[in-house]
């Protein structure tokens, strides 16, 4: 049903277009966060998931939602709180009576079944609860009492951190961090940006948000294009150049990984990280710099784009330790410093 | 058959810009070659010119030990010059990459000649290809890289043109010190000692020829030393100093290659000439009456003759005669040259021998039984006898003896220049008084003063 004929394949310039198109309607609604937006679509469009991060009122849940107005694809919303149990979210199987009057187990799905799903303040649930999403995002399915249930592509979680408020929250283990592909931070705006905000707010009309795509052929055509990111090249030295710079956030006293064969040192690495990014991060630097290769209206990735993306790729991957904290450093300077250093190894 | 011949297009399109590629490589390597021979021979002109100046400004030992600083630099700046230009060199993936970066492609040449060995390309592809070809203006060879003469062209011409004129200015000084050294002719068999060490000091610069020296008994025990160390090979006895000495003659062979030798005034040796008087030790006191004549010059043993013909050439020569009687011997060195005679009965022994004759003779002035043949008074008669032709060799016969004074005193080497300064105008110039006739009343006490 998704399927798309070779006929309609997108090209280059259609995923441009479209790609625009979307985020022209999300800023109906959403004033600023340009970079957010489009880290946003970007995860989307490379088939990875969202870590949103910022504080109350930052436009994070509106965000989402408009999103998955203006592609026109179901959405749900999770409110987590420390209660919430993993059956909320995934569903359980019921006692449904049937017309003859016998009864029997029925699975009754649960929020996650839909193409967008929004998990709001996501570090409030218990690790239980958050880790019932882990199945969800990576593999695309649900195990209810031994069945497994698939979910419809696309598939796209964005789960809202709340920096502040610490207090009662649970942060999200590492396996789960690594499963978003971006963690976009939404930047508190500045005052034009509030006033436009208040405006748009605070009126009789809201602003209405156009979909861009039919919602019989929305999945469908995200699905293209999602195909079409894959289809873009990578050189093998951008290749290495990614491998290499995932691998220089690894403090080289890690007992975790092997000799460092390229020989890459970074003293802030050393100084302030636990431990760096996985593979995985390597794998959303490369879809990531997919996706602003077709942007840029090419079929290739190059250098420039790795480094774009690698604060949103790796920041979430990178374990800071107290040192680092005590001396204020965050994992977006770490990055800065890994992509400084390793930027001469391109030639 | 349309998507055959699209695909054929669009390898042809592929193997034009691989072309480009290609070519963006060949520059690149010509430079990195071109690096590498004329970055070589920068380094060596530039060495060259540095040995010949050290060879004309320094001495044998200083002149090796630049020279083999210099030569070790050269080395290690062609070494380094070689591997930066092997680093140089460029694959077709390293010049896509130089292409990529300095026309601002985005990675599309790498991607193309990394795609190139790939069997499976992707759908994008052929949008790639035109992507690329449509750029292709961006990266011709001449754009990537506009230099097709490296810039170490210019150093290596700079370098030899200032080897050539460095070598054409060696290359005159050379001929002419090789012509005015022509007559300098070391006779075989002779010893030549370094007396550079020696504080020795002609006792008056005005007598040229025969000049005698005046040295203290330490200056005389080293000349007595040195001389047997010649005549043993002018090897000293430690294996250290043999070396040093070796490396100091060929330090010295190399420079006089390169410069034509020392000039002449620098080369002078000194001889003892009366070998066969001190072979024939209380032979003839007449010797030694002439002891303070003027002592010619023998051209019979600069010629490379032996002594004995040496002195027989000295029978020809005129000396004046009436010689004063000889002085007591001074004995100051005499003490020195007696231990070097017992320490080394055999191998120095004639040249100790002559000197401790010397010694005997006495002070300067003071002739002496084994005086220098120049005052043999059988030499005062005969005919004078030629020089050989083609021979301007000379030898300064050396007659050394113990001082009092040693070289504490030197003796002025010239007599004090006259000054002139100009006059004011109540001064009048110089001129000598003419001989005023005296008259005849005053003789008497002109007379009487000067008897007083």
């Amino acid at each position: 049903m998704n399927a798309v004929s070779a006929a309609e394949a997108p090209t280059v310039a259609d995923f441009a277009r479209t790609f625009r198109h979307v985020q022209t309607q999300i800023h109906k609604v959403i004033v600023g966060h340009q970079q957010a937006v489009e880290e946003l679509l970007s995860a989307l469009f490379a088939g990875g998931h969202v870590l949103i991060e910022g504080v109350p009122g930052t436009g994070k849940t509106t965000l989402v939602k408009t999103l998955g107005l203006a592609l026109n694809l179901s959405f749900n919303r999770v409110q987590f709180t420390v209660d919430l149990m993993p059956a909320d979210i995934t569903g359980t199987r019921v006692i449904l009576s049937s017309e003859d009057g016998r009864r029997e187990f029925s699975f009754q799905p649960g929020p996650v079944f839909c193409h967008i799903l929004l998990g709001d303040e996501i570090n409030r649930a218990t690790p239980k609860t958050q880790s019932a999403l882990l199945e969800c995002m990576a593999e695309l399915q649900v195990t209810v009492s031994g069945i497994t249930h698939a979910l419809k592509p696309p598939y796209f979680v964005m789960a809202t951190l709340n920096p502040i408020e610490m207090e009662g929250t649970y942060p999200l283990p590492e396996a789960q961090l690594d499963r978003f592909l971006f963690k976009v931070r939404l930047e508190y705006p500045n005052e034009n940006e509030m006033v436009r905000i208040v405006t748009n707010t605070t009126g009789p009309e809201e602003a209405g948000v156009e979909p861009v795509f039919p919602v019989a052929e929305a999945a469908g055509r995200i699905e293209a294009l999602k195909h079409l990111v894959r289809e873009v090249m990578v050189a093998q030295p951008i290749e290495h150049y990614a491998a290499r710079m995932v691998r220089a956030t690894q403090p080289s006293s890690s007992r975790y990984i092997g000799q460092q064969s390229n020989g890459l040192r970074v003293d802030a690495v050393d100084r302030y990280v636990s431990f760096g990014a996985s593979p995985r991060g390597a794998q959303a630097l490369i879809m990531g710099a997919k996706v602003r290769a077709l942007l840029d209206g090419r079929a290739n990735v190059a250098y420039e784009d790795i480094d774009q993306v690698a604060p949103a790729a790796l920041q979430h991957r990178v374990m800071l330790n107290y040192a680092a904290h005590s001396d204020g450093i965050d994992a977006g300077h770490i990055i800065e410093r890994v992509i400084q250093a390793v930027r001469p190894a391109r030639a | 058959m349309d998507h055959g011949a699209a695909e054929s297009r669009g390898e042809e399109k592929f193997r034009l810009i691989l072309s480009q590629v290609s070519a963006i490589r060949g520059r690149l390597n010509a430079l990195a070659l071109q690096q590498g021979l004329f970055g070589g021979l920068t380094f060596i002109l530039g060495a060259a010119v540095l040995v010949v100046g050290a060879a004309f400004a320094f001495g044998p030992l200083t002149f090796l030990l630049t020279a083999v600083a210099i030569v070790a630099a050269t080395l290690a700046g062609v070494a380094r010059t070689a591997s930066g230009a092997w680093r140089m060199r460029t694959s077709d993936e390293r010049a896509a990459r130089i292409a990529d970066e300095r026309a601002a492609l985005k990675g599309r040449l790498t991607t193309m000649v990394d795609a190139a060995q790939v069997e499976q390309r992707s759908t994008l592809w052929p949008y790639l290809v035109e992507d690329t070809l449509a750029l292709r203006e961006e990266f011709v060879a001449a754009r990537i890289e506009p230099r097709q003469v490296s810039r170490w062209l210019w150093a290596a011409l700079v370098s030899c043109a200032v080897a050539a004129v460095v070598m054409r200015l060696a290359y005159g000084v050379r001929n002419s010190r090789l012509a005015a050294n022509s007559h300098v002719v070391s006779a075989p068999g002779e010893p030549t000692v370094d007396l550079g060490d020696l504080d020795i000091r002609p006792v008056d610069p005005s007598r040229e020829p025969g000049t005698q020296i005046d040295a203290d008994p330490a200056t005389l025990r080293k000349l007595a030393e040195k001389l047997r160390d010649a005549r043993h090979g002018g090897q000293p006895g430690s294996p250290a100093s043999r070396l040093m000495a070796n490396a100091r003659d060929a330090a010295r062979a190399l420079q006089d290659k390169l410069t034509g030798g020392k000039p002449a005034a620098s080369a002078s040796r000194l001889k003892l000439t009366d070998k066969a008087g001190a072979d024939k030790d209380g032979a003839d006191a007449d010797k030694g009456a002439a002891r303070n004549q003027t002592h010619q010059q023998d051209h019979q043993q600069a010629n490379g003759k032996d002594s004995g013909s040496g002195q027989q050439s000295d029978h020809n020569q005129p000396q004046p005669s009436g010689a004063p009687p000889p002085a007591p011997p001074d004995t100051s060195g005499l003490a020195a040259l007696d231990g070097l005679n017992s320490d080394s009965p055999t191998s120095g022994g004639s040249d100790v021998k002559n000197l401790r004759k010397l010694a005997q003779a006495g002070p300067l002035g003071a002739g002496g039984p084994e005086h220098g043949s120049g005052s043999d008074p059988r030499h005062l008669f005969g005919d004078a006898e030629k020089p050989p032709l083609g021979n301007d060799t000379f030898k300064i016969p050396v007659e050394v003896e113990p001082s009092e004074d040693g070289s504490s005193n030197p003796a002025p080497p010239s007599p004090p220049q006259r000054i002139r300064s100009t006059l004011n105008a109540s001064q009048a110039p110089d001129e000598p008084f003419e001989r005023a006739s005296i008259p005849a009343s005053d003789r008497v006490t002109i007379k009487r003063v000067f008897e007083r």
